[in-house]
């Protein structure tokens, strides 16, 4: 529960800043924004929606459930897609200002779409197919 | 099961072997040296459709206890449903397998100098014989086995051109030395002059070639598509013997694919930093360097906006009559339309050098066109373009993608052994992905619901597999379509945004009914085919239909008003035509400027950009309005 009013607090929030920006409200947070940005707006309003989903989820584990393997199942999918979101749609959009950085030769957003991001989507599916077999295992689902 | 399943590991192999169609990984080499950062957009969408599968589509499709997309969707909407979205994956699967065997055609052509439609038959055959074989345990063996060849083939052209520039070492991980000295041998031509600052496009700098708009496009619609085209192109992954054995073979494809595409931006940064290097360090226009003559020969490299095919091409309208520009144009204008532009685009004195060489050259005979051109065209057509150095500059240089696999060989020590793996490779993925497709489309076609390799040994799904593969080939002779790619990304696009939607909710989401499937797939499909067709056949029309959301600018804007004043008011009707003609062209843009036909400046293969999200939101829609009833007999699955 705790974690639903946080990230609800965090979502309005980063609107009220955003309001604020844009003078549809008459508050003095509008000179956050240019601190913030948009993507620091959009990093607290990802952040708050994280928030909610994880406890919306673990509300319902809690619950006396009929089908617990097919919420846990899909709280895992769910998270997965987030990570598979993050490194093909998000990282070639910072390769501007990640390419500022070096690792080992190569500037860091052509890294990442080179390798990296491939590199991670593979490791992804890995540990998302490990997790499975271990959701499986705990909750006895035979096959 | 009637056949033994052989380990993980080969089954991974297998999959891995047809995960990525060769359409997209040969041209891969050429987008990622020509288009640079912006090329990687191609890998980075297909591994994470990959991904999307392995993590939403086969685990659950898996534990609704289906084979496949099709018997997935009979199984959870009804059988209307499923035979819609059989159309969609038909139609996606068929586009993919015509690019696939157009590119075995063409990569024969260009590589062995054999027939066209010669290699497209031979390689057919093929086709063939493995799709009937689809199945069977030596199937698994095979593809494994060809998975070896498409490794091979690209690693080791890689490891030769890394060992001539950089000495030994693991090329993945050292390329990134590469791509620093790519970025020093940048600036000296840049410093030189050599180089224009104003167009220059540096290799690792994003958003120079697709905007940010139309890279993420890309890689959504690869997402999309790929997330339902791997259970096509990898077999029936969720049929395993069990969910564990599945999903570790899905993991292993996707690891092995992932090896393969890492290959190719490697291979084409170091393909980069020879053929900048030549430039950097002063090539005189009359000596090229050797690895330019093949391209040239195949109008696929120019320099300064002439080729030896081009120079062929007039030579040809010479000894046909032609003795001025004027003869030259319309000679091949009723012969060669691909240098007709070309042609077009020159200055009047390097035209006037062409057709004095190609005078001295049709009087002869065995002239060495290559040769001649660097002798006698290139200076005057170096002139005309306003470059008094007489050397290679990087704007004299225009290199078409799929140039860079036929210089690769030549830019190497060991050109022959790296031009057969390419070409081993190539052949070996259009074999792996063709077969797999073929097979598929069969099996979607007669609506056989049992796992690839339950099927009896003659059925009507070999015999049919056999006439998608002959009627895929014809069409591919026929219609000779040159961008593979585009039509590759095409076919993702239409099974992303057609089926995606039905088939996430119907995984996932308990209440998703069958009219929100159905709703969702036509109104997926029908977006995604409009844009397709209508931005590349209609483009006027489609211009004047959305003006306001065209990325065109006001120049451009007025220029479509004019000519389409020009259209409106001429009187003879082949005046009439031809103003339509000009329209046409103008709206649809050329590979030199872009077009004006579009939604918010995407170009028309990511059409899926507008058709997943229509389709997410009918879906979520339709099935609120119209929810599953709790006593639909199609109630079991989801």
């Amino acid at each position: 529960m705790i974690q639903i009013v946080l990230g609800s607090l965090a979502v309005l929030g980063a609107l009220v800043i955003l309001m604020g920006a844009g003078d549809t409200l008459r508050l003095p947070v509008g000179d956050l924004f240019p601190l913030i940005g948009f993507l620091g707006t959009g990093l607290i309003i990802s952040f708050g929606a994280l928030l909610i989903a994880q406890g919306i989820y673990s509300r319902r584990l809690r619950r006396p459930h009929r089908d617990r393997h097919g919420v846990r199942s899909g709280g895992l999918a769910f998270a997965s897609l987030l990570g598979v979101l993050f490194l093909a749609f998000v990282t070639p959009l910072l390769a501007e200002p990640l390419n500022l950085i070096a690792i080992g030769g190569f500037p860091a957003g052509y890294y990442m779409a080179a390798q990296g991001s491939l590199l991670g989507l593979v490791i992804l599916i890995f540990l998302t197919v490990l997790k499975q077999n271990t959701i499986d295992a705990e909750d006895s689902v035979d096959e | 099961m009637s056949e033994p399943r052989s380990s993980p590991i080969v089954m991974g192999l297998a999959a891995g072997a047809s995960l990525m169609p060769a359409s997209f990984l040969f041209a891969l080499i050429g987008l990622a040296f020509v288009l640079g950062f912006d090329g990687l957009a191609y890998g980075l969408g297909l591994m994470s459709g990959t991904a999307l599968a392995a993590i939403l589509v086969t685990p659950a499709l898996a534990r609704a206890g289906t084979a496949s997309i099709d018997h997935f969707l009979d199984a959870r909407f009804g059988k209307a449903v499923a035979v819609l979205g059989s159309a969609v994956l038909v139609i996606a699967s068929g586009l993919l397998l015509l690019a696939e065997l157009s590119l075995a055609g063409l990569v024969a052509e260009r590589f062995m100098s054999v027939g066209r439609v010669a290699a497209c038959i031979t390689v057919a055959a093929f086709v063939c014989l493995l799709a009937l074989a689809r199945g069977r345990r030596f199937d698994t063996w095979i593809r494994a086995a060809l998975y070896a060849v498409i490794a091979l083939g690209l690693l080791v052209p890689l490891a030769l051109i890394a060992a001539d520039t950089h000495g030994l070492g693991l090329a993945h991980l050292t390329f990134g030395t590469a791509l620093g000295d790519l970025g020093r041998v940048e600036t000296k031509m840049l410093e030189a002059g050599t180089a224009d600052y104003r167009v220059f496009k540096p290799h690792t700098k994003p958003f120079l070639a697709l905007d940010q708009r139309n890279d993420l496009a890309l890689i959504v619609s690869l997402t999309a598509g790929g997330a339902v085209l791997t259970h096509v192109l990898a077999g029936r992954l969720a049929a395993g013997p069990s969910r564990h054995a599945a999903r570790l073979t899905q993991a292993l494809a996707a690891l092995f694919a992932m090896l393969l595409l890492i290959t190719v931006p490697a291979l084409a940064t170091y393909a980069k930093l020879v053929v900048y290097s030549a430039i950097a360090n002063g090539t005189p226009l009359t000596s090229l360097p050797a690895w330019l003559e093949a391209p040239s020969r195949l109008d696929l490299v120019r320099v300064h906006g002439v080729s030896t095919r081009l120079l062929e091409d007039v030579t040809s309208a010479v000894r046909g009559g032609s003795v001025d520009a004027a003869g030259v144009t319309s000679a091949l204008k009723s012969e060669q339309a691909a240098t007709l532009l070309a042609w077009a685009e020159l200055k009047p004195q390097a035209k006037s050098a062409l057709i004095e060489a190609a005078k001295a050259s049709a009087t002869a005979s065995g002239v060495d066109t290559w040769a001649l051109l660097q002798s006698a065209v290139l200076p005057a057509a170096a002139t005309a373009a306003g470059n008094k150095t007489g050397l290679l500059t990087h704007g004299a240089l225009a290199i078409d993608p799929a140039a860079i696999p036929i210089m690769l060989p030549l830019l190497t020590s060991r050109p022959e052994l790296v031009a057969a793996c390419l070409l081993a490779s190539a052949l070996a993925a259009v074999l792996a992905a063709a077969s797999a497709l073929a097979a598929e489309l069969a099996s979607i076609l007669v609506r056989d619901r049992a796992a690839i390799g339950q099927s009896p040994r003659l059925s009507p799904r070999h015999v049919l597999s056999a006439l998608v593969v002959s009627a895929v080939t014809a069409a591919a002779i026929l219609i000779h379509p040159r961008d593979v790619v585009s039509l590759a990304v095409a076919a993702f696009s239409i099974a992303g945004a057609g089926l995606l939607p039905a088939l996430l909710f119907g995984l996932w989401w308990r209440s998703a009914s069958r009219w929100g499937a159905a709703a969702a797939i036509a109104a997926g499909l029908a977006l995604t085919l409009y844009y397709l067709a209508a931005t590349q056949v209609t483009p006027a029309m489609f211009y004047e239909a959305w003006p306001g959301l065209s990325n065109a600018s006001d120049s451009a804007a007025r220029k479509f008003a004019s000519l389409s004043a020009t259209w409106a008011n001429a009187a003879e009707p082949q005046a009439k035509a031809q103003a339509f003609d000009a329209l046409d062209a103008f709206a649809l843009g050329s590979s030199s400027r872009p077009g004006i036909a579009n939604w918010f400046g995407i170009a028309s293969p990511s059409a899926a950009v507008f058709g997943l999200p229509l389709g997410l939101l009918v879906m979520l829609l339709v099935s609120l309005i119209l929810p599953r009833s709790r006593q639909a007999p199609h109630d079991r699955a989801g």
